[in-house]
């Protein structure tokens, strides 16, 4: 089980979260949402801290948990969105096979949470409604216009 | 701190602390920004256009 927290950060923005995966360690995983030059977009990074202070942030942990790490992200990116209505997060995938891994995550996530929620894929720069059998390695998920 | 979904069995590794989180701050930080700086720099225009047409509709009055 994981236990999903986030930080009550001084400026109450909500832009960072932490949880403790546990699988066949226990890895502390941070997740932290920035703000790009873009108005309202958003990049998600997810990393796992190491005890010296240093993260990493592309590391395959294998920890033997994936889906409830995935889990656990989709319900920070909500408490997030929660927080900044309007906000768009770009989710993109550092190899393809991470990218069929998010796209069953996300699929999965708007099965729970489709009532709130709205992604698309980008196919060739184009967003898309996500379509079985097909991948994309960009993701963009926000709340539903309806409700805003 | 640690505020939200809580779960009682935490199994948190024995060196992180909230002062610890407090203190690797600065440099979580740094190293995401790092890395999206180097994302978004890699995003086309036509993904940028995309974007700010997704953002129009999100927020464009109900008609």
């Amino acid at each position: 089980m994981n236990a999903a927290f986030y930080e009550s950060i001084l400026n109450g923005k909500r832009l960072m979260f932490w949880f403790t995966s546990i699988g066949k360690e226990s890895i502390i995983k941070v997740i932290q949402f920035k703000p790009t030059e873009e108005p309202d977009i958003y990049e998600i990074a997810l990393g796992d801290l190491n005890s010296d202070g240093s993260i990493d942030l592309d590391k395959r942990s294998d920890n033997g948990d994936t889906e409830e790490v995935l889990s656990t992200v989709a319900k920070a990116l909500l408490f997030f969105l929660s927080d900044h209505m309007e906000a768009q997060i770009v989710i993109e995938a550092s190899s393809d096979s991470r990218a069929r891994l998010y796209q069953i995550a996300i699929k999965r996530g708007l099965d729970d949470l489709g009532e709130y929620l709205v992604a698309y894929g980008f196919d060739n720069e184009k967003p898309e409604v996500l379509q079985s059998g097909k991948n994309y390695k960009k993701f963009v998920i926000s709340l539903r216009e309806d409700r805003l | 701190m640690g505020t939200g979904i809580k779960d009682e069995k935490r199994n948190v590794p024995d060196w992180f602390t909230p002062e610890k989180l407090e203190e690797f701050r600065p440099a979580i930080e740094a190293a995401a920004q790092e890395k999206v700086d180097r994302l978004v720099a890699a995003w086309t225009p036509e993904f940028r256009a995309a974007l700010r047409k997704l953002r129009e509709r999100k927020t464009a009055p109900p008609k």
